[in-house]
């Protein structure tokens, strides 16, 4: 730096930073209001004058929420999900990334093609639709599992990195006489921990944030995952309810209010203890996928 | 036999197949990722031919009638696809309008911030977001911005205002979309730019400061034109993907009152496809927006490149 700051780069300063933590605020503020209310009285939650803090906070909303039994099913099918997903979707990508990074692959140019037109042209909502139906997948976990398996974005960076080990390494280890399982597994993974990590947490939270799936291939609502019975509770009521004469009558969805917020807290405390640790890996993904992609 | 010099055509099967048999392994590790995409990419492109025929389910694909072109007839002929097409195309405008500068700023906001540790804390506050779904997300606005209980519209009320029913109101819905897309995104699409924004070369700073600009003008004549290949690369993809609505945002925050101004292409494909299963139109519709996107993509990818070779020099 040359010379000292002058004063309009110190007010400037001053300003960067006032608006930054203002910016802040108002990202946890909405949260901080759910949070609020979900430990409010009835009464309280549904009062139309403003209070930051429950004057007697209850667990009254979280014992009422603890008590259905959607939620713990919820809960239960979304670790179900999540296990299954991280198993198949990571065994089929990084076997898939390994043969395309492969020089020995034959035809490896047309196999990456058409891999790779997949992430351009779909067949769209419905078709899928149709044909998880027709193989008889509907009410079952392989319907959230199996149909994206593979999300080309993740394969092709997978495999942009195995691309990147170097090939001696690979050579020497054939001669050793190791078959390709072998060479994936005690050569490839272990040097590219990294990206198997970040593939592990794009699906782990990938999965877990899913809802649209189950809405469309589940019936059975013992089988609903988290999100889905969260948006029956706190999204489809609501739409339900969203006419105008519902404006301004308190008192009404008293408690209501309180049990949503209870519901939002208890369904996204897993992701929001956990994302602060595992950012890094998603940002590094993005970046790469940035550079290369 | 024929062409000389050449190889016959049978003979460069047969040192393929010979390929195939010498790295048969190699090859096996590929099979089932071919097995997913041929059944859940490939099949359901085949599926896209419904949009041509009269889909009965009992009756199959195959064996459903033919029925040409009545299904994109009646999708070009209908009031509701044309709406939703309209808000697409308005709801894409405004967040390439508004949400796309957003991550920019906050990432030059972000680069002049020397405390590390503020810096740090400020970047993972906003990517919490990002980190959940719209069925979450949505919930917390909704109820943020609930006409009876919700912050916003309690300060509305103490100003001595009418209470304003946001996510139900047609004038208010497009404009809350936008907000809280880049509420949800706007830490996240820092990432690419604060990349960027470190790579430029420090130097310049120092020949800018010794010509006498200020911070001001060294953000306008160093910061920026750094950062432009970046900028006009993201705005490009943006552009590119216009006509892909945002279905989760727009699925968990609209109601039947603002159909008028919040009803998509995705979401209307949803509405009478799935729930109101006429497969052979819905499919159609699908068709006609995915070979647009296709279009916008393939052409934006080609301007990229076009632009990243003439960026380099």
């Amino acid at each position: 730096m040359v010379g000292k700051k002058t004063a309009g780069e110190k007010i400037f300063t001053v300003i960067n930073y006032a608006i930054l933590i203002f910016l802040s605020f108002m990202m946890l503020f909405p949260f901080w209001e759910v949070i609020k209310t979900s430990f409010s009285t009835a009464s309280e939650a549904s009062s139309l004058h403003y209070y930051f803090w429950p004057k007697k906070p209850t667990w009254e909303a979280y014992q009422q929420v603890f008590g259905n039994n959607m939620i713990w099913s919820g809960y239960q099918n979304t670790l179900i999900r999540v296990v299954w997903a991280l198993l198949i979707q990571m065994t089929l990508t990084i076997f898939t990334a390994y043969a395309l990074a492969n020089k020995k692959l034959p035809n490896k140019k047309f196999w990456t093609i058409f891999v790779m037109i997949t992430k351009f042209v779909s067949g769209g909502t419905v078709p899928l639709y149709l044909l998880v139906k027709s193989l008889g997948l509907f009410d079952n976990v392989m319907s959230l599992v199996l149909p994206m398996a593979i999300n080309v974005f993740y394969l092709m960076i997978v495999r942009n990195f195995f691309m990147a080990v170097p090939d001696e390494l690979e050579e020497a280890a054939c001669i050793d006489g190791a078959g390709v399982i072998r060479v994936l597994v005690s050569i490839m993974l272990p040097l590219s921990m990294p990206i198997i990590m970040t593939l592990a947490m794009w699906i782990l939270v990938g999965n877990w944030n899913q809802w649209f799936d189950c809405l469309m291939y589940i019936q059975t609502p013992s089988k609903f995952v988290l999100q889905t019975v969260l948006r029956k509770i706190i999204i489809e009521s609501s739409q339900q309810t969203m006419d105008i004469s519902a404006v301004v009558i308190p008192g009404q969805s008293s408690s209501t209010e309180a049990i949503k917020g209870a519901t939002i807290i208890v369904s996204s405390i897993p992701i929001m203890c956990i994302y602060p640790f595992i950012q890094k890996y998603f940002v590094k993904g993005m970046l790469v996928g940035a550079v290369k992609g | 036999m024929i062409a000389v010099g050449r190889e016959k055509p049978s003979g460069r099967l047969k040192t393929n197949l010979m390929e195939y048999k010498k790295n048969w392994p190699i090859f096996l590790m590929l099979v089932p990722g071919l097995v997913y995409f041929i059944v859940f990419h490939y099949i359901p492109l085949y599926g896209v031919t419904i949009a041509f025929k009269d889909y009965k389910l009992l009756e199959g694909i195959l064996g459903s009638d033919w029925a040409g072109l009545k299904y994109f007839k009646m999708t070009f002929a209908s009031n509701d696809f044309w709406n939703s097409f309209k808000n697409t195309m308005i709801i894409s405008a405004m967040k390439l309008v508004f949400s796309f500068p957003a991550p920019i700023i906050l990432a030059l906001m972000l680069n002049e911030v020397r405390n590390l540790r503020f810096k740090k804390v400020v970047q993972t506050i906003s990517y919490l977001p990002h980190f959940l779904s719209w069925v979450v997300f949505g919930g917390v606005i909704i109820s943020f911005l609930s006409p009876s209980t919700g912050f916003v519209n309690l300060i509305i009320k103490a100003l001595g205002f009418e209470p304003i029913y946001f996510v139900a109101d047609n004038n208010w819905f497009r404009p809350i979309l936008v907000i809280t897309s880049i509420w949800k995104e706007i830490g996240w699409g820092t990432i690419v730019y604060l990349a960027a924004l470190n790579g430029v070369d420090m130097q310049l700073y120092d020949a800018a400061t010794v010509d006498g600009a200020g911070k001001w003008k060294q953000m306008w004549v160093v910061t920026l034109p750094s950062i432009m290949p970046a900028i006009v690369i993201m705005f490009i993809f943006q552009v590119g993907s216009i006509v892909n609505d945002d279905f989760d945002q727009i699925f968990n925050m609209y109601n039947p009152a603002v159909y008028k101004t919040g009803e998509v292409i995705s979401t209307y494909i949803y509405k009478i496809g799935i729930e109101g299963m006429q497969y052979s139109l819905s499919t159609a519709i699908g068709l006609f927006k995915n070979v647009i996107a296709l279009i916008l993509i393939v052409g934006t990818n080609y301007l990229c490149r076009a632009f990243d070779e003439y960026a380099l020099w």
